[in-house]
């Protein structure tokens, strides 16, 4: 579940963007947690910040929603400086991982809580209560109580209190943490679905790759209170730049390499990348992903070596295999044989890395 | 050894799971029975004999003359309207004090945590009688207190501040205020801070939030405090005679009196087993109300 090559980028540079951070850094006790952190959301745009815990994106999102107040930096909500706006007056909607429904009020009072607030009208209230949960496909629970209600359910309540009063800006703390992996791919496309359909802008913050690569626009992968990536899913997995995050984002043969002039020399491997011609003697570090290796491919293809296969584990749609090519560990993740033949260990085969494949990184 | 014991107790019937859900109450169970349903019985017993008096000969008739007697007396009414606004004062100011002390314990620092709940726990260690007469000096027409306002030239000669309900109230909410703080203050805790910023970000004030997320999630702490403190303070004697006096009779000082001072121990009895019913019914009846006016029993899972 990798694809996910659509979509394209708005608002990478947008002119005028729903939100936009310049310099933010907090700390707690002492400790830094965020340095300096820059970016900009487009109106409507999916953004998501990646990382593993403790990288600050939670506390990104929770300065942006104003639960915490940034030491400095300036945090910009439809163009004006917010930093020192309270939380009820960003006008932002916000699922939280546990979901803070109120579990007092039925699903109806707790979607209908934002509008109370703003003193709308009950009919009106009633109405936009209804076309949300027509929206989120939770007709007819209006009466019950959320502890009545099951996990992926209560995420949708969530959603739709969340959504009701119209905000152009959602932010997502880890929704789907708390769902088991059937649910969770479910309400990724449901979130995606709904986000699309009302066109409002998101901030997404998680730690899984997958919920990343197929939700957003735009994702920033970060690491120690920096942005360390931020481009496309497309770019970012194709293009990772560094080593952290092409391993954060997915499996990856990661070889230090020394150029020759004409290709990239690691043992047995020579290694041209799609890119320009590299300087001689240049040092490198160069991975690239197990499923594009190509076992026994044609005779001409580029990049080749021959390996011995170690291990090689049937997975249903794919064979996992590890080959060793001189000492050098090598994943390959092929397609299903469909007369389920497997390579067999022990067997020498000749595999190849397409151009295309190899991602140059810095550490 | 326990399993043993639990084996042969249950071997002789069918009915060994019971056996094995009732034998760690036990203890408990046989504390209640000597030291508070017997009593209990006791009292009841001696409020249904025909009054005497003197209490070692008592008359073996069952009567409810105690009863009629209790009820009739216009004294005892004066005196079960005082117990109750007392009561009632004392449950409000108490629970006035304790949520915002309870709401800004959570919030704080740990060492602000640590002061706030020594000097909340302080009035428990301080024995009742010494405590009580700090106040007594305090308050005293030419006390402490009021010396120093007429010196500041804020009051015009000694004014009545013992022997008062205000006084009265003021010394029961500050012994009571102790367990309603330690009974909020947990309570408060229990409500995810989560909730609290899901309605902050729907533009909710902090009014709205109190009223609408604080309240009815922490509406067990307020019952449990408020049940406590209702019938610590209904039920005191010690605070009531020292600091209100006969300006402010309540009930515990007329079953006092029977018990003592008029050696009538059925009217004393009958008097403490009305107050005993009205204080379980005045708390049956809250805790019910508190219960639906948050619809608890639609949501909370049990």
């Amino acid at each position: 579940m990798k694809s996910a090559e659509e979509g394209a980028a708005p608002g990478v540079t947008a002119p005028d963007p729903i939100l936009r951070l310049e310099g933010l850094a907090k700390s707690f006790q002492g400790q830094r947690v965020l340095h300096g952190l820059d970016i900009a959301i487009g109106r409507g745009e999916f953004v998501t910040l990646l990382g593993p815990s403790g990288c600050g994106k939670t506390t990104t999102l929770n300065l942006v929603a104003g639960l915490l107040a940034a030491d400095e930096g300036s945090i910009r909500l439809r163009g004006a400086v917010v930093n020192d706006v309270p939380p009820q007056r960003r006008r932002l909607g916000m699922v939280f991982q546990s979901y803070a429904l109120f579990p007092h009020m039925t699903v109806a009072e707790n979607i209908a809580y934002g509008l109370e607030v703003q003193r709308m009208p009950s009919r009106d209230i009633a109405h936009r209560v209804g076309a949300m949960l027509d929206l989120v496909r939770l007709p007819g629970v209006e009466r019950k109580f959320p502890s009545q209600l099951s996990g992926g359910m209560q995420q949708r309540v969530a959603l739709a209190r969340a959504l009701v009063t119209e905000p152009d800006l959602l932010l997502l703390d880890e929704p789907l943490s708390n769902l088991d992996a059937a649910l969770r791919r479910e309400m990724q496309q449901e979130i995606k679905r709904i986000q699309t359909a009302l066109g409002v802008a998101t901030l997404l913050v998680t730690h899984s790759q997958e919920e990343a690569l197929t939700m957003s626009d735009r994702i920033a992968v970060m690491r120690g209170g920096r942005i360390e990536r931020l481009g496309t899913p497309l770019e970012v997995w194709r293009d990772p730049r560094t080593r952290f995050v092409c391993t954060f984002l997915g499996d990856a043969t990661v070889l230090e390499a020394v150029s020759d002039g004409t290709a990239f020399v690691a043992g047995p491997l020579h290694l041209t990348p799609a890119s320009s011609a590299p300087a001689a003697d240049t040092r490198r570090t160069l991975a690239f992903r197990p499923e594009h290796v190509r076992l026994d491919p044609p005779a001409d293809a580029p990049n080749a070596a021959l390996g011995l296969v170690r291990e090689a584990s049937f997975r249903g749609a794919h064979v996992a295999c590890l080959l060793d090519c001189e000492g050098l560990a090598i994943q390959a993740v092929l397609p299903a044989d469909p007369g389920g033949r497997l390579p067999q260990p022990g067997t020498p085969h000749r595999f190849a890395i397409p151009p295309d494949a190899v991602m140059l990184l810095d550490d | 050894m326990t399993r043993l014991v639990l084996s042969a107790l249950g071997s002789g019937t069918r009915e060994g799971g019971v056996l094995r859900w009732l034998l760690p109450l036990l203890p408990v169970l046989v504390l209640l029975l000597i030291f508070f349903l017997l009593p209990l019985g006791e009292l009841l017993r001696m409020s249904l004999l025909a009054t005497r008096p003197m209490p070692r000969t008592p008359d073996p008739d069952v009567t409810l003359a105690n009863y009629v007697a209790v009820f009739a007396d216009p004294l005892h009414a004066e005196m079960a309207v005082n117990s109750l606004l007392v009561g009632l004062a004392t449950v409000i100011f108490t629970l006035l004090i304790a949520y915002p002390v309870a709401i800004y314990l959570t919030r704080c620092g740990s060492w602000e945590r640590t002061f706030i709940s020594v000097a909340c726990l302080l009035p428990i260690f301080v024995n009742l009688i010494v405590g009580i007469l700090g106040w007594y000096i305090l308050l005293l027409p030419f006390g402490v207190l009021q010396q120093a306002l007429q010196w500041a030239g804020l009051i015009d000669g000694p004014l009545r501040l013992l022997r008062s309900f205000p006084a009265l109230v003021l010394v029961l909410t500050y012994e009571h205020l102790p367990f309603a703080v330690l009974i909020l203050a947990s309570a408060v805790q229990n409500v995810p801070q989560d909730r609290i910023n899901a309605a902050r970000l729907l533009g909710a004030s902090n009014l709205r939030i109190f009223r609408t997320v604080m309240l009815p999630l922490t509406m067990p702490g307020i019952v449990a405090s408020a049940i406590l403190v209702f019938s610590l303070s209904v039920s005191s004697y010690l605070i009531p005679i020292l600091i209100g006096a006969q300006r402010v009779p309540v009930i515990p000082m007329a079953i006092f009196s029977y018990g003592t001072e008029q050696m009538n121990w059925p009217m004393g009895a009958a008097l403490a087993f009305v107050l005993l019913v009205s204080v379980a019914l005045i708390t049956y009846g809250f805790t019910v109300l508190a219960g639906r006016l948050t619809r608890r029993g639609q949501w909370e899972v049990t």
